[in-house]
């Protein structure tokens, strides 16, 4: 037994944290420094990379750069906010159901069912009729089509860890619900469940550029990754910078995010690391 | 069988089916008397487990009473089921997965300190607890994974015996040990049922443990409670013949030469 | 006549710690011989390094030789140490078959008993349709279960604890093995199917002259059905001898530690009985 190893080393957390650290670097930039103003169309269409325009321009005429920056900004707050939403209601339901007996149990698993079933884009669809084309309304319908997939999971691990010995000791020992679900249910479930959350937050990111790319994210003038790669593709022969760059982005972010899922899991939980 | 002293713990014609298939558990009533240790032996299936959960206030019998010194108890009751917590503990059969492999030796074995609000001198309750079952002080820092089975075992002894209860319920408390470790663990438990003045209610299959441990046996089978009595009265001439063939069964070594 | 030979057998693992170290034993057709160790002493070990079933990344050394004229190609000595996989396959359950503990993870959960039984018949003797119906019914019989039509026609889950570890050795035995292999196989039963499982092994060893390596932890139960007995600490074979000579005069601190604890578990026993018979009580 080696548990004298306080400080795990993962290259897979190094290598996601760097990917990932790059598109927090550039969208925390953003906020301080644009190369240009957004809504600046003063440059020529469809630029080719160099000066002033780094990377070139799209068809409009605006700064490629300054919208990437914008679409960073824009992509992780999808990503973040839907994992909470998701998180959150996802958690809530999975104990619920996880706690829950016979019919409370196998009517939220059936209705968990149905929504995972539910197209994401068709869920998008709904909310945005109901409010409006916005990245608040991408975020709502990622985030709930995300907590049917967490409280699906978390359903699963609370019942496992329901089943160990040590929670009938805490119940013996007088220890109420409440404290037994916060000092022995979450620390047990949140290794696997955090794993699974960095992974959806790949997935939330992804799902937002599909969003804004059939136009249902956040309108313009906020740049988002996949509007843009929309917007470029008429041209992607002519000028492929507009599409190659935003796509290259998303690429780094999600492979980021997962390559942190992977290092969170070798380094997070201790049992694993012990019994390998 | 009448004593003067009134049992601590008491099942009184106990019932238990789950929903509508066959009992678990027909007309079954076992008192726990202070001082005289207790042994629910049978084969698996036989209901033993479920009685266990009818003493520990796990579950609640279909009909029949559950008693802790006389009053019975009642999950609305919350003096009563806190006394009743305190005064009756548990010991696992798998001491791999009754102990939380996310928290501390020192957290575990307080914790039914915290649930009970007995908050004072915490610290030096759980050294001493750990003393008792002659684990080593710096045990409470480290994880359960860095234990073997058998210190495992005396992990969950110490939380089991850290708020000084009357009666501690162990579910074949060493029949997932090797014989050496079992010895060991037996010995302990017998150590702590006299200096402790703890009446031991034990699960189990292993009438060699049950004779070390147990004054009074009760034999299940099928759920009904076949044959009661002195452990050397019901070991020395079985009446039932499953308790006969109980005894038969028991693996010995060749008796020694000479 | 000498059925099997290990001679000087190591399996190192990964980290370069010895999980069994030096271990020589030889073993007689029809003998039977007991391993005893704890949990962790490197007996299952040696079981499957001797099936050439050692996990990947174990390195196995030393020899372990199986003398059985004619069982193989006119071969008359067999090495398992070194030899290819396929020839191993090949050789597996006419060489050795084995026991495990928990017969529930070692049957398929999702098939029924009959096939999971009729599989090795179908194998090794080659039956088909009617005739290898009435082997499975022959061979469900000979582990004395009671109804085997309607055992072959029910999923592991559907009969009990004692009925699977039966079935277990009836697929154990469908290959008629040289050498029948029982790791652990009555720890996880009561106390009366244990001594009921103990008595169909006996017989069925003795009926077909098969020998048996039996290995537990308990002491008193590898008493009951061995000849000889090795006792295994931290993989080194720390004593050897009859069942006689271990019991009653261990040499080595261990074995006494060994005897002394189930002696004193016998003892605790015995006294209760006595208490009763003499009239008093403890």
């Amino acid at each position: 037994m080696t548990a004298g190893r306080r400080v795990p080393r993962s290259a897979t957390l190094v290598a996601g944290c760097v990917l990932a650290g790059l598109v927090l670097a550039v969208a925390v930039v953003s906020f301080f420094w644009l190369p240009f103003p957004p809504d600046d169309t003063s440059g020529d269409r469809l630029m080719p990379p160099g000066l002033p325009h780094l990377i070139g321009t799209d068809k409009l005429g605006r700064d490629l750069l300054t919208q990437l920056m914008i679409g960073a900004r824009v992509a992780l707050e999808a990503g973040a906010g839907s994992v909470l939403i998701g998180a959150v209601v996802g958690l809530a339901a999975g104990l619920a159901a996880g706690f829950a007996t016979r019919w409370l149990d196998d009517t939220v698993s059936a209705l968990l069912d149905i929504l995972i079933a539910f197209p994401t884009v068709l869920l998008a669809m709904l909310v945005t009729a109901a409010r409006d084309a916005s990245l608040g309304s991408a975020v709502i319908a990622i985030g709930l089509a995300m907590s049917a997939i967490v409280a699906r999971l978390t359903r699963v691990l609370v019942k496992r860890v329901l089943a160990q010995d040590f929670i009938t000791a805490s119940r013996t020992s007088g220890t109420s619900w409440p404290r037994i679900v916060v000092e022995h249910v979450l620390p047990n479930i949140w290794p696997t469940l955090s794993v699974n959350l960095a992974l959806q937050f790949g997935l939330a990111v992804l799902a937002e550029a599909s969003l804004s790319y059939l136009g249902l994210g956040a309108p313009p003038p906020n740049a988002s990754w996949g509007r843009m790669l929309q917007e470029a593709q008429a041209s992607v022969f002519i000028a492929p910078a507009g599409v190659i760059a935003p796509g290259v982005l998303i690429v780094v972010l999600v492979v980021g995010v997962n390559l942190i899922a992977d290092g969170v899991r070798d380094v997070a939980d201790p049992t694993r690391r012990r019994t390998r | 069988m009448t004593r003067p002293i009134r049992p601590i713990l008491e099942v009184r014609g106990a019932h238990f089916a789950y929903g509508r298939s066959a009992p678990v558990l027909t007309d079954v009533s076992v008192a726990v008397t202070p001082g005289r240790s207790l042994a629910l032996v049978g084969e698996s299936g036989a209901g033993k487990t479920t009685l266990l959960r009818l003493l520990l206030g796990l579950a609640r019998p279909t009909s029949g009473q559950v008693l802790y010194e006389g009053k019975e108890l009642a999950p609305r009751d919350r003096a009563l089921m806190r006394e009743f917590r305190r005064g009756v503990q548990t010991v696992f059969q798998d001491p791999y997965s009754s102990l939380d492999p996310r928290q501390r030796v020192g957290r575990i074995v307080s914790e039914p300190l915290r649930s009970l609000g007995l908050r004072e001198d915490m610290t030096a309750r759980v050294a001493a607890a750990l003393d008792a079952v002659g684990l080593p002080e710096d045990a409470a820092s480290r994880y359960p994974q860095e234990f073997s089975g058998g210190q495992r075992q005396r992990i969950a002894i110490a939380r089991a015996i850290v708020c000084e209860p009357r009666v501690l319920l162990a579910d074949e408390p060493v029949s997932a040990l090797d014989v050496s470790t079992r010895v060991r663990v037996v010995d302990l438990l017998q150590d702590l049922r006299e200096t402790r003045a703890l009446t031991v209610v034990m699960v189990s299959h292993d009438l060699a443990v049950v004779a070390a441990l147990c004054q009074e046996v009760a034999v299940l089978e099928r759920g009904r409670i076949v044959e009661r009595g002195d452990t050397a009265q019901v070991l020395g001439a079985p009446r039932h013949p499953y308790t006969r063939r109980l005894i038969d069964s028991v693996p010995r070594l060749p008796p020694p030469k000479g | 006549m000498t059925l099997l030979t290990v001679a000087g057998l190591h399996v190192r693992g990964p980290e370069g710690r010895d999980l069994v170290s030096d271990v020589s034993f030889t073993l007689g057709a029809g003998e039977r011989l007991g391993l005893i160790g704890e949990s962790g002493s490197g007996k299952s070990m040696t079981a499957l390094a001797i099936t050439g079933l050692t996990p990947p990344g174990l390195t196995v050394s030393g020899s372990v030789v199986f003398d059985t004229p004619g069982l193989d190609r006119g071969l008359d000595r067999i090495e398992v140490v070194g030899a290819g996989e396929r020839r191993l396959t090949s050789l597996r359950g006419r060489l050795t078959s084995t026991v495990f503990q928990e017969p529930l993870t070692a049957l398929d959960p999702l098939m029924r008993v009959g096939r999971q039984v009729a599989e090795p018949l179908r194998r090794r003797r080659g039956l088909r349709g009617r005739a290898l119906h009435a082997a499975v019914t022959a061979a469900l019989e000979e582990v004395r279960l009671a109804d085997p039509e309607r055992i072959a026609r029910a999923y592991p889950h559907e009969i009990s604890g004692g009925q699977r570890q039966r079935v277990a050795i009836a697929m154990a035995l469908a290959c008629d093995p040289a050498l029948l292999i029982a790791d652990e196989p009555t720890t996880a039963l009561d106390v009366t199917v244990q001594a009921d499982v103990l008595t169909l092994l006996d017989g069925l060893v003795e009926e077909r002259g098969m020998a048996l390596l039996f290995i537990s932890h308990d002491l008193a139960v590898v008493s009951r059905i061995a000849e000889r007995v090795i006792v295994l600490k931290d993989g080194v074979a720390v004593e050897s001898g009859s069942v006689g000579e271990v019991v009653n005069a261990p040499r080595h601190p261990y074995t006494r530690e060994l005897v002394g604890s189930a002696r004193r578990l016998d003892g605790a026993l015995d006294s209760a009985i006595d208490g009763a018979i003499d009239g008093r009580t403890p």
